[in-house]
């Protein structure tokens, strides 16, 4: 069974510091410095979001370069190969596939285009600046041999490695989220609006 | 709609951008296009441009090929074949306006905003088709949803994995 | 590779940490297993590290001394014996016309540590003849430090940082431990997993909220309404430890007066709350086993600070969670040393060791120990940091010692105090990084940074832990102690320290309190809790006093704990309808202060830059067409600056939240100073504002990237003048080199480095003709 990363909400303080670890470890390692973890905030919820690491890969199944491999388990993009389509962007389930630029560096020189407002989403706003040339993905840092690097510095250990089966263990509404799920499929709608309104910077 | 290009990687990968491809003057084809961007990603000379239209629900795409180089990058990252090359096509000889299409966007059925070309997740759910794993089933279902949507939603999964309470 | 440990210098956590060194460069910060921090550490301390480095990605280093020869002068490189000597030739003539009373000094509550500061306080005092020195404590916690002395007898954290984790209830007022102490809100979330009651009270809905098993939104302003009426509560429904308050406490019935008139059903339209909410609040902290109450500057930045800080003494007095294991008192310090600088005496009416510069005893024993006259050391309580603008507007000071702060960025009303340091005869400045105010400098003085010292610095809770050297002064950087003891010594008073052991063991035999904290005891992961006296000292198992007043020994002048009541008054400027919004300065969880520091260090400076943003509720954003991530501009009676809009459902309506970080988006340009009459705190917390969309925000981005390019290029032009010209190509028809070289400095054409994408720039224009196609 795939084993990813999913954040404890009550433990998650929301301070980041597993985007920016995610975002240097990469770096590091001469990988896109792009974090491939999102910050959920909302009125009830703080919690890291990322990749699920699907057995069946929806993101490998619609990439037409064959960048997405998976190995040992886990995702990886051919950040070379990669030619930003974006198609496993908007397959994947979790939203946890982000465009990216080559380096920090390369963000700043194009800045976040105001041209289009708020009412477009951020994946097409991207789309109109171009300030990105492939797709980073939680890869459970792959190149490192220490595990991912984000569980290890979340200062309130609010976040874990499991794999499906724990997190059903771990579920106590499980069979709400499943009922919930099983909607979204029917009716293509989960959410009331004001729900939303989360901002993930 | 655009043909479905089975699950091979592209002959002329990405990975060569860095040398020259096959240089010539781009043609593209319009009904196989799904407006992905790639070849506006690919484009450094900004002959490829995208460009949102909120009012319309628009997704503009244009090429302008007096900014062309004719590098022929462009060929190579379309994943659905609708970039072409003619080649040895004389440019100068035949100046051209910019050409310019439309694509409708697709709202969010959670949040309402834009956030794709319609053939473009047209484009992703025929691929998704092909496979029979429930995982691919769970992508299609959730396709309508936006990324931003899909991550709250996985967020307020792990609340309630949490056992938090849900007020409000 | 080599590891040095340090204490991160970026909160007051004080947590211990490695340094790895390669190559002369930090490389990398890991946890080590401190008191406080247990190996875990935030984003700050993980990446925090490379501004060591001198990335000049904000703002450069300065590694050599400048002074400007007369006013207005530009910089010019010196060698340290004339930079010192003007100094100190400069600073005595000033005295001799108007006497020592005309030099402030500040201390610093940054990396500089213990031993710097207490070798600038015995400058001030024993060779300059002045209590003028003060530091940023006085814009945090003063009215901590102030109303606690009264109230209990110390203005420190009664409790330790760990105890949070041990106790039945923690009750959060005005503090966000998640933005500003990551660490600490880490012992939080373990408190609410052991089952530990957790009340937060706060206008906006903060981390620790969204955990709360209590969450009160009071209105902004309001504290001590809400403080008033939890006291009340608890005396009214019998759930006071009146056998606490007859034995350890006096002026109950005065303190009742006032409190009496604050049922909760009589604050409901001031604090915005039930009255239901508020007693349960209040039961529920008063019939907790143990209590601890944490606040940050949601209280003390506010014009009511030390009347409201004395409330919270007298919840805790009057439950008698005070003095006993894990119940207490915890105002969480910001600055990683302010509870150091405290210690050491950087305070116009205190010496190191918190012994009263009024007290003839002490000065005589001071006077002693620094081989002065009594008559040298002034019994006058000197200036407060606050006190500098109107101090210099009515030239009663005239020369001011900036020593690794940046007012221009920290303070409120940045346009007064900028005139304020325009017009001072003499400003020097000693720090690490040409910041705003190291610009305005007549004397700028190179020290070395947080990593290039031994020092031991004071965590929040009285925790003295020991930071080392990881790296060698670099250019011509001196250690922050040397450079006071060195111009003392040029202006007749000579001090003559080898190491920073030799100045800690100064304080030590000044100070009881802290006279076992040996070198040897905080070695390692080692700390020493003060009040930890010298029989300490030889005992490795006593690391001091981890919670004060056991047993309600209160170390006020008669022992007891002093029950104070003050009325509620509204805030001083109430938003009208030119400025109907209220602003509240708050923090950004990975930057530091003036961000000198922060803003140098890659991963940090990547996840949050200018211009920073103003949080605002759903509502407003809708009233005023902004919406998220957009321009606008945030206006007051003092100023305008451009911000970025987060519209934040977590935001209560009517107010907005802004961090006070950045350059562009400089919200001290538009808070109010007016300051609390008794700490001199300013009301950073409350002052009215109103936000406007820019219209053309095509051109705001433009703006913010050309105004920010510039300020960068500005400091580093500053920066630049320590660098020698240029080798000179020589030969003849070579334009005169030198002068060459300074203007190019300072005139050269800026370049563009945040360029607008040119997708954006030509797009629309292409946009415009062109061939249609079939819609799909």
């Amino acid at each position: 069974m795939n084993r990813f990363v999913v954040s404890d909400p009550a433990r998650c303080i929301g301070c980041g510091a597993c985007r920016v670890t995610c975002s240097e470890s990469h770096r590091r390692r001469a990988l896109r410095p792009a974090s491939r973890i999102s910050l959920v905030k909302t009125r009830e919820v703080s919690a890291a979001v990322t990749c699920h690491q699907c057995e069946g890969s929806p993101c490998l199944s619609v990439c037409p370069e064959g960048a997405i491999y998976q190995e040992r388990d886990r995702v990886q993009v051919d950040e070379g190969r990669c030619t930003g389509c974006l198609l496993c962007a908007l397959a994947c389930p979790f939203g946890a596939i982000y465009p990216s630029a080559p380096s920090t560096a390369h963000v700043k020189a194009a800045p976040y285009s105001r041209a289009s407002s708020a009412r477009s989403s951020g994946l097409l706003r991207q789309k109109e600046t171009g300030a990105y040339t492939s797709v980073v993905v939680c890869d459970l840092c792959a190149k490192s041999a220490d595990g991912p690097r984000c569980v290890d510095a979340c200062p309130t250990k609010a976040l874990h490695l499991v794999d499906e089966g724990m997190l059903e263990a771990l579920g106590k509404n499980r069979r709400l989220e499943a009922i919930e799920m099983t909607e979204v499929a029917m009716r293509g709608a989960l959410l009331d609006a004001d729900d939303f309104g989360e901002v993930n910077r | 709609m655009a043909t479905v290009k089975p699950r091979v990687p592209n002959p002329i990968s990405s990975r060569d951008r860095t040398r020259r491809v096959a240089e010539g003057k781009p043609h593209h084809n319009f009904s196989a296009c799904i407006a992905c961007a790639a070849c506006a990603v690919a484009c450094d000379a900004g002959a490829i441009r995208i460009f949102i239209d909120e009012d319309e629900g628009l997704l503009v795409w244009t090429l302008d090929l007096f900014d062309c180089t004719q590098c022929g990058r462009c060929v190579p990252v379309c994943p659905t074949g609708a970039m072409t090359l003619i080649e040895d096509a004389a440019f100068a000889d035949e100046p051209e306006l910019p050409k310019r299409c439309l694509f409708t966007l697709a709202e969010c059925a959670t949040c309402g905003r834009y956030y794709a070309t319609n053939k473009e997740l047209e484009f992703a759910n025929t691929l998704l088709e092909q496979e029979d794993h429930a995982d691919a089933a769970r992508a299609r279902a959730l396709m309508s949803t936006c990324p931003d949507c899909k991550r709250l939603q996985d967020a307020k999964a792990a609340a309630r994995r949490a056992g938090m309470k849900h007020h409000r | 590779m080599e590891k040095h440990m340090a204490v991160c210098p970026y909160c007051g956590a004080g947590c211990k940490m490695n340094l790895v060194v390669e190559n002369g460069k930090v490389i990398d910060a890991e946890g080590l297993p401190g008191i406080t921090n247990e190996g875990e550490l935030c984003l700050k301390g993980l990446y925090g590290y490379d501004f060591v480095n001198d990335t000049k990605i904000l703002t450069p280093r300065i590694y050599h001394p400048m002074i400007r020869r007369t006013k207005g002068a530009p910089l010019e490189r010196v060698t340290w014996d004339e930079a010192l000597d003007f100094t100190a030739e400069r600073l005595r003539a000033i005295i001799e016309e108007s006497g020592p009373e005309a030099v402030m000094l500040t201390g610093s509550s940054r990396g500089a540590g213990n031993e710097a500061n207490f070798v600038m306080q015995k400058f001030t005092r024993a060779c300059l003849g002045t209590n003028n020195i003060d530091n940023c404590a006085r814009t945090c916690h003063a009215a901590s430090v102030i109303g606690l002395m009264e109230c209990v007898g110390s203005g420190a954290m009664s409790v330790s940082i760990p105890t949070l984790e041990e106790t039945d209830c923690i009750l959060l007022f005005g503090y966000n431990p998640a933005a500003s102490h990551p660490i600490v809100a880490r012992r939080i979330v373990k408190a609410k997993e052991r089952g530990a009651e957790l009340i937060v009270c706060d206008p906006r809905i903060i981390e620790s909220a969204r955990i709360a098993d209590l969450y009160l939104p009071l209105k902004n302003g309001s504290n001590l309404a809400l403080l008033n009426a939890f006291a009340y509560t608890i005396i009214d429904e019998e759930l006071a430890d009146f056998d606490f308050i007859d034995d350890h406490t006096t002026g109950f019935d005065e303190w009742w007066e006032v409190v009496q008139d604050y049922a909760p059903e009589d604050v409901e339209e001031v604090t915005g709350l039930s009255s239901e909410v508020i007693r349960q609040a209040a039961r529920c902290y008063a019939t907790a086993e143990t209590a601890i109450i944490g606040w940050g500057m949601g209280v003390t930045q506010q014009a009511q600070g030390v009347q409201t800080v004395r409330a919270i003494a007298a919840l805790a007095l009057i439950t008698g969670h005070i003095g006993r294991p894990n119940s207490g008192l915890a105002p969480v310090r910001g600055q990683n040393n302010v509870q150091g600088s405290c210690d050491m005496g950087m305070w116009p009416s205190l010496y190191p060791g918190y012994q009263r510069v009024d007290d003839p005893a002490a000065r005589a024993k001071f006077a002693a120990a620094w081989g002065v006259p009594q008559e040298r050391l002034s019994l006058a309580p000197g200036w407060k940091l606050t006190d500098l603008p109107h101090g210099v507007a009515e030239g009663k000071i005239r020369a001011f010692y900036n020593f690794g702060e940046d007012p221009l960025q920290t303070e409120p009303d940045t346009a007064q105090v900028r005139a304020a340091l325009e017009g001072l005869d003499l400003l020097i400045s000693q720090d690490i990084f040409m910041t705003q105010t190291t610009a305005l400098a007549d004397v700028v003085l190179p020290a070395t940074s947080w990593a290039e010292h031994d020092a031991v610095y004071t965590a929040s809770d009285r925790s003295f832990q020991l930071t080392t050297a990881a790296l060698p002064p670099k250019g011509e950087c001196r250690h922050d102690w040397e450079i006071f003891a060195d111009l003392s010594t040029r202006m007749g008073y000579p001090m003559k320290y080898q190491n920073t052991r030799e100045i800690w063991d100064e304080v030590r035999s000044l100070c009881p309190q802290f006279a076992g904290a040996t070198y040897e005891k905080m070695a390692g992961t080692g700390y020493a809790q003060w009040p930890i006296f010298a029989d300490a000292a030889d005992d490795p198992a006593n690391n001091g006093t981890p919670e004060l007043y056991a047993g309600g020994a209160f170390t006020t002048p008669d022992g007891k704990g002093h029950l104070m009541a003050a009325h509620w008054q509204p805030p001083t400027e109430r938003p009208d309808n030119a400025y109907p919004l209220v602003l509240c300065t708050v923090r950004e969880v990975g930057h530091y202060s003036c961000r000198s520091m922060t803003g140098n260090c890659k991963a940090l400076a990547a996840l949050a830059d200018e211009p920073g943003y103003v949080s605002m509720s759903l509502a407003d954003a809708d009233a005023r067409g902004i919406e998220e991530e957009q321009l606008v501009w945030v206006t007051s009676r003092r100023g305008k600056v451009l911000a970025r809009a987060a519209v934040d459902e977590r935001v209560n309506d009517g107010a907005v939240y802004m961090t006070y970080q950045w350059w562009i988006g400089k919200c001290n340009e538009l808070t109010l100073h007016v300051v609390d009459g008794e700490s001199g705190t300013p009301e950073d917390k409350y002052s009215a504002c109103e936000v406007e969309l820019i219209p053309d925000q095509r051109w705001a981005e433009d703006y913010l990237v050309e105004r920010y390019t510039e300020l960068k290029a500005q400091l580093a032009a500053e920066a630049d003048r320590q660098n020698p010209p240029a080798p000179e190509p020589e030969p003849v028809d070579a334009p005169a080199p030198e002068d060459v070289s300074t203007e190019d400095a300072a005139s050269a054409p800026i370049p563009l480095a945040f360029a607008p994408h040119e997708a954006e720039v030509a797009g629309r224009a292409l946009y415009a003709d062109g061939e249609e196609e079939t819609l799909v």
